[in-house]
């Protein structure tokens, strides 16, 4: 436990808090048990200074107040390391500055001839896009921090809820953590809006059923085209593709899509390739086998190291991956990141 | 004088050697190992991928990986051992125009010589690197029961991969020039062949003449290596679905892993009694998590799991001998073959059987490499007391009543050889008869193969047993056969000309050559490429890291600006030519960065 958190009432010390991250901090959920906030955080300090700090329970999401001082809340470790933590958030706040820029940012191939493939979006958003900070798209974990809190203040619970999309006075009262509460961010309690249709005007008739089937309903296409199409342009490569390959998946003739996906994949391709140094580059593993299994690694990610010799080139670990290229380079990518891998020239 | 390559041509794994001096020697590949995987694949991009690699993408991208296509080489699509193939493979098999066996990889359809000759090309390209120069001369081994036109096909598949084969000798005759080469004694020898997916075994006579005959030969095309490292997957699949509930074999990469794993730690136990199986992540458990496997095998546990496969060997070894009509007290020595001969269960289970310890005077994997090696140089020298002579590998002889089967030239004949035979008529007043070309060891003509037909007609009208008719094959040094009947009386005559063929013709053959000739043109040229861009991209970094100091030593003068801006418009150059991937253009701009670098360190060494 730091200096400042063992001394709520102290003032930051040092540079001025960034504003972003301080409240991103305090929105983000102690993985401790709410018991631990009996504990006395002064214990080994003056004997004489303990009187005077009141013991502070750890905040739960319901309580947050972004005015707090630094040094009045409680932090937890974050899950993963603090600078790619701080370069998504930056990289997210930098996606909502782009969406306030005019329509001019969409991709030039946008319009409805659908002639010749999406190309690279101009300006900042190609020169500090999402993906150069890391490439997974689905930053919101369960219990990470909803980055969309930053750009707005928490509105109040009647303008988060439109009870003609959801009806919550039917649900059970007595578990209310099985549904969406008054306390989701208000950016995904706005999207029931456009994900429920109403399909029976008396509220009355809303069951638990109905409500789950309204968190688990897939975007509708009307709504993913255009999402499909903002991501690209905010250079969002890893979203957009996710988004095409769903359109694809119930219009494998859907030209559009075909070449958003094209598009993403080549740019995607490229950018792990620019961060693993070209297929030429020799991969060694670098941890031992003990050591591998701390990582957090799925068994693709696993059997990609298998293959690894300390003699193959990327280029051909991706021949006999089986994988698809841009599947094979992500994971290459990412276990670089990791530091399981070295990359050496032959 | 040429160099001549030996190459054993094996069904899982190859292996190329080459006379230095006196002894011959294995070429190891680009990887060091010894022996390359037969195993050819096309990836999704369409590339092709030859041995190790091919085979380290086998169970991940099997429909597009062939492996042991010499099960399939010059067999025609009705055959038995073709079904079989069929039942086994993953990979796309189809009937060929000619009635002979395809092999789809993708969108293209490849005959089995073809195949084969990839996995030659890379033999010759393996040999070629060690020679530094050019090959093409060869002497390619195959299993002693292959026939005519099996030998024929491996023979296409040379001359598909720019190889002239001078001879096929059969397998095991290669591993006893191997162990007798020079040593000029006579002895009655076993010749135990485990291999990746093939088990031969042989029993052979040497003579102190140069001679090597062989008695007899049996085994089975589907027992080898491979069922070994199954009965391993099958313990780890189903120890891990025990502990897990988790059936590994639905998931390929793991499979992949699993089959990986399973070979390493069979062949280090010929080594140790245990052996650690660690898979980490080797399947997801679909709730965020992946599990490991970790596993100790023993050697005992192997043994245990492979018992019958070993006995199974030991079968076929007895029913060999019974075949050769010998006493095991008559083998004067037995010689192991192949990578799984070195599990010590296969050699106490031979020992066991003859009595002795097997001869470990070979080595295994290369044996059969060595003694066509020796065979290779010993024909292009002329050195004839080594020359080992073309045989008929089959008994060669007709159809009579009856559907039995009358030999003419015994297997093992020398050729060139001729022989004759006369026959009578089997019905009363037969005016014609049809003549049954075949080739094989069974009395029931219905068990070998035909090899072609003709009719005798204008027979004089008799009783049956009355007419005679003489027929005589005839074998040139080409291994053409020629079969020819005539009426003694009449001195009518029919005749037919046998020619093995592989189920390709001539055109087809040319045209396989030309695409991979021009498949080596292009991998040379890529080869190329790669040589002089990494040069260069190592003499543009030490260039680059020279700036610094060149800089400041002589940075201020007019001459120093202009060196500094030369170098880096020659650096620049170099990074284009590598772009636009300009062998030529590369070649040019190394010798440039070299001269800059010699400048730039004369400069260096002034200014320091």
């Amino acid at each position: 436990m730091s200096a400042d958190q063992r001394h709520p009432s102290k003032p930051p010390r040092g540079r001025a808090p960034l504003d972003t991250l301080d409240k991103l901090d305090s929105l983000r959920p102690s993985s401790m048990p709410p018991e631990l906030g009996e504990l006395d955080f002064s214990w080994d300090d003056d004997m004489t200074a303990q009187g005077n700090r009141p013991i502070r329970p750890l905040l739960s999401p319901l309580e947050l107040d972004l005015d707090l001082d630094e040094g009045d809340r409680p932090t937890a470790i974050p899950e993963i390391p603090m600078e790619l933590f701080v370069a998504r958030a930056m990289a997210q706040v930098d996606a909502e500055e782009l969406e306030q820029v005019p329509p001019s940012s969409t991709p030039p191939s946008s319009n409805p001839s659908l002639t010749g493939p999406p190309t690279m979006p101009q300006g900042r958003s190609a020169a500090r896009s999402i993906e150069a900070y890391g490439p997974l798209p689905t930053f919101r974990t369960s219990n990470s921090p909803d980055l969309s809190l930053l750009r707005r203040p928490p509105a109040p619970l009647s303008s988060q809820l439109d009870p003609l999309a959801l009806d919550i006075s039917e649900m059970d009262q007595n578990h209310p953590d099985t549904y969406l509460t008054p306390t989701e961010p208000p950016e995904q309690a706005a999207s029931f809006k456009s994900t429920v249709a109403p399909t029976d005007d008396d509220p009355e008739r809303h069951t638990e059923a109905d409500a789950l089937s309204v968190i688990t309903l897939p975007p509708d296409e009307d709504s993913s085209r255009p999402t499909m199409k903002d991501r690209y342009a905010m250079g969002d490569f890893s979203g957009a593709l996710e988004i095409a390959e769903g359109l694809l998946s119930s219009d494998p003739s859907d030209l559009d899509a075909q070449r958003y996906a094209t598009s993403c994949r080549d740019v995607l391709t490229q950018m792990y390739l620019s961060r693993l140094g070209g297929l030429d580059q020799v991969i060694s593993v670098v941890l031992a086998a003990e050591e591998l299994r701390w990582l957090n690694l799925d068994h693709r990610a696993g059997f990609l190291l298998s293959l690894v010799d300390g003699v193959s080139t990327i280029e051909e670990l991706l021949d006999i991956s089986g994988m698809t290229r841009l599947d094979a380079l992500r994971i290459l990518a990412t276990l670089r990141e990791q530091r399981a891998i070295l990359l050496s020239t032959r | 004088m040429e160099r001549v390559i030996g190459i054993d041509l094996g069904t899982t794994n190859s292996c190329v050697a080459v006379m230095e001096g006196d002894a011959p020697v294995v070429v190891p590949n680009r990887g060091g190992y010894k022996t390359t995987p037969s195993i050819v694949a096309v990836t999704e991009a369409g590339k092709r991928l030859v041995g190790h690699i091919a085979k380290r993408q086998a169970i991940t991208n099997a429909e597009n990986t062939v492996y042991a296509a010499k099960r399939l080489i010059g067999r025609k699509w009705s055959s038995p051992q073709v079904k079989n193939t069929l039942l086994a493979s993953a990979f796309t098999i189809i009937e060929g125009p000619h009635g002979d066996v395809r092999i789809k990889l993708r969108e293209k359809t490849f005959s089995v010589p073809e195949i084969s000759s990839m996995v030659l090309q890379e033999m010759k390209v393996i040999a070629e690197d060690y020679l530094g120069g050019p090959v093409s001369k060869a002497v390619v081994t195959v299993p002693a029961y292959f026939n005519d036109n099996q030998r024929q096909a491996t023979k296409d598949a040379g001359q598909i991969a720019g190889l002239d084969v001078i001879r096929i000798i059969n397998e095991p005759t290669a591993a006893s020039l191997a162990y007798g080469f020079g040593k000029g004694f006579d002895r009655t020898i076993v010749v135990y062949d485990l291999g990746g997916g093939t088990f031969d075994v042989s029993v052979l006579e040497i003579g102190s003449h140069g001679v090597f005959k062989v008695i007899a030969t049996t085994g089975d095309t589907f027992l080898g290596g491979e069922d070994f490292d199954g009965r391993v997957i099958d313990w780890l699949v189903k120890g891990f679905h025990e502990e897990h509930g988790i059936d590994l074999r639905q998931d390929r990469m793991a499979l992949q892993r699993l089959r990986d794993a399973a070979e390493k730690a069979k062949c280090e136990l010929s080594s140790v009694v245990e052996t650690e199986i660690n898979l980490p992540f080797i399947i997801s458990t679909g709730r965020n998590e992946a599990l490991h496997l970790q596993r100790t095998l023993t050697r005992q546990v192997l043994e245990e799991l492979t018992a019958d496969l070993v006995a199974r060997t030991i079968q076929i070894t007895q029913q060999a001998l019974q075949e050769a009509k010998l006493q095991i007290d008559e083998i004067d020595e037995t010689i192991l073959v192949g990578g799984m001969t070195r599990m010590p269960a296969v050699q106490r289970s031979v020992g066991k059987l003859f009595g002795k310890d097997p001869g470990k005077g070979v080595h295994p994997d290369e044996v059969v490499a060595l003694g066509a090696a020796i065979q290779g140089a010993a024909l292009v020298e002329e050195r004839h007391e080594m020359v080992l002579l073309d045989v008929t590998p089959h008994d060669l002889g007709i159809m009579t009543v009856g559907s039995h089967f009358e030999e003419l030239i015994p297997q093992n004949t020398t050729v060139p050889t001729s022989r004759a035979k006369i026959f009578t008529t089997s019905r009363d007043n037969q005016t014609a008869v049809k003549i049954l070309v075949m080739q094989g060891e069974s009395q029931k003509a219905d068990e070998n193969e035909l090899l072609g037909e003709f009719v005798l007609t204008g027979l004089k009208p008799a009783p049956k047993g009355q007419v005679e008719i003489e027929v005589t094959f005839a074998i040139n040094t080409d291994g053409i056969v020629s079969v020819s009947a005539k009426d003694m009386e009449t001195g009518k005559a029919q005749s037919i000309q046998v020619t093995a063929t592989s189920g390709l013709t001539t055109d087809e053959i040319k045209s396989m050559m030309q695409n991979a000739q021009e498949y080596m043109v292009e991998r040379r040229t890529d080869e190329a490429f790669e040589t002089e861009r990494q040069r260069a991209e190592s003499l543009m970094s030490e260039v680059e890291s020279m700036f610094p100091i060149v800089e400041r030593v002589v940075g201020a003068s007019d001459f120093g600006r202009d060196a500094l801006a030369k170098a880096r418009s020659v650096v620049e150059r170099a990074r284009q030519a590598v772009q636009r991937k300009d062998t030529g253009a590369v070649r040019e701009q190394v010798d440039m960065l070299e001269r800059t670098i010699r400048m730039f360190r004369g400069v260096v060494s002034r200014g320091t």
